[in-house]
């Protein structure tokens, strides 16, 4: 039985685990999907009910059959000849995806994560209304596009209000790339307020908060680390500065485990990476949880056993022990 | 689909046709990156009023091995990368599928 992992070329995690799962034995098919369909090539036929047929490269196959788990990470688009016109390129694009990707889509594997299970997740939202249905604590939060809300709403918060993004945080402007960090909104910002009525705008309860942590979930496997800012920037975000970050491994609280597996199980989720203020009074407040999200870095200053358990879902192919 | 619609031009994904949707938006093409200046205060997203310039990631120079299915040092030698630049060298390079350029380097996530 084989691990199909479907991940960029360049991504260390996924060679960590390629080579842990071949150290193992275990077969693993790699591919990236902008390989398709000029270096990857698929064949299936649904016969008897169930379909049949495989993955090729120029130097590896794998049959459908064969496949026991797929870990979806980050794959780029497919890519396809030159030549094509942009109707021609998009046509292409969406027989592609549902064509491969709905026959992958209908394999009776484990995903990790299935990439539409990741979609309805990445809602930040209704990532916010699911933890606090799974017990666990969340900051108030506002989402507009009207200037008085956000008065309002900074009004009534006792420590101040954060503003962040709900997707993705970088822009590229005049070949510069820039990031918009989580920022503590200030008495200028809230004095000038253009800029809210042209879209979605979120704004949270700034946290009192001792520290941040990091909760990795990998099947039935919980991972807590705890992430320690030394400077003004990265206590508001800390990837503003991952210099003056420290980390150490830290048990999560038996409710708020509770609370995250319920999560996973709420959205169909098999990988997450949840992150965590905790208050001055000690209470773990959920911020967001990140399908995709990375951990390497933390497991190789803290030794938490991530990969292990990843490698271990994977060539086990279902949830649980 | 209405005349109107299928009329615009193919440039940005057809995210319009399911506005509501995340599922389109990750799975979507992509549009490659802006380089244009900012707008003004006007018209210019509050959420990007304070963005701040910073340094892409560097991947170091690699080959992919078929045979290890790992990036590879880029030499005679073809070493896992892995084991020469440790476990953490920065993951994602832009991708270079039929979206372009992209935006989706692995720090910036949270």
């Amino acid at each position: 039985m084989t691990v199909l992992i479907l991940a960029q070329e360049a991504d260390s995690p996924t060679d960590h685990i390629v080579l842990e799962l071949t150290g193992r034995s275990v077969p693993v098919f790699r591919a990236d999907l902008s390989w398709f369909p000029q270096r990857l090539s698929l064949t299936a036929e649904f016969r008897d009910g169930t379909w049949s047929g495989g993955l090729s490269t120029a130097t590896r196959t794998v049959e459908l059959s064969e496949i026991r788990s797929i870990w979806y990470r980050d794959p780029a688009a497919f890519r396809f000849p030159d030549g094509m016109t942009d109707v021609e390129r998009a046509h292409a694009h969406r027989e592609a995806r549902l064509g491969l990707g709905g026959v992958l889509a209908a394999l009776p594997v484990l995903w990790v994560n299935h990439p539409n299970r990741s979609a309805d997740a990445m809602y930040k939202p209704l990532q916010l209304a699911t933890a606090a249905g799974c017990a666990l604590a969340v900051p108030p939060t506002l989402v507009t596009n009207e200037a008085r809300a956000v008065t309002r709403f900074a009004g009534m918060a006792p420590h101040g209000v954060v503003g962040k993004t709900f997707g993705p945080n970088s822009v590229t402007e005049q070949g510069v790339l820039k990031v918009a960090y989580t920022r503590r909104l200030d008495a200028n910002d809230l004095d000038d307020l253009r800029g809210v009525d042209v879209t979605a705008h979120q704004l949270q309860d700034w946290v009192d908060k001792d520290h941040e942590a990091r909760v990795v979930v990998v099947g039935d496997q919980v991972f807590g680390v705890a992430i320690r800012a030394h400077n003004d920037r990265a206590r508001v975000d800390w990837r503003a500065d991952f210099d003056a970050l420290t980390y150490d491994p830290v048990t999560v609280p038996a409710p708020v485990e509770k609370g995250v597996r319920r999560y996973m199980q709420t959205l169909g989720l098999q990988y997450a990476a949840f992150d965590f203020c905790i208050d001055r009074n000690r209470q773990w407040i959920f911020l967001e949880a990140n399908t995709a999200g990375q951990y390497a870095w933390l497991e190789a200053a803290t030794d938490t056993p991530i990969s292990a358990a990843l490698v271990d879902l994977l060539a086990r192919g279902h949830a649980h022990d | 689909m209405s005349n109107s619609v299928s009329a615009r031009p193919m440039t940005v994904s057809q995210l319009d046709l399911d506005p509501l949707s995340s599922a389109w938006l990750r799975l979507s093409v992509r549009p490659a990156p802006a380089t244009g200046a900012p707008s003004g205060p006007d018209t210019r997203p509050f959420s990007l009023r304070h963005v701040a310039p910073v340094a892409r990631p560097v991947v170091p120079g690699y080959r992919f091995c078929k045979l290890q299915q790992v990036a590879v040092t880029d030499d005679d030698r073809g070493v896992p990368l892995l084991l020469v630049s440790g476990k953490d060298w920065k993951t994602k390079t832009k991708s270079d599928g039929d979206e372009g350029e992209e935006e989706d380097f692995g720090w910036e996530e949270k």
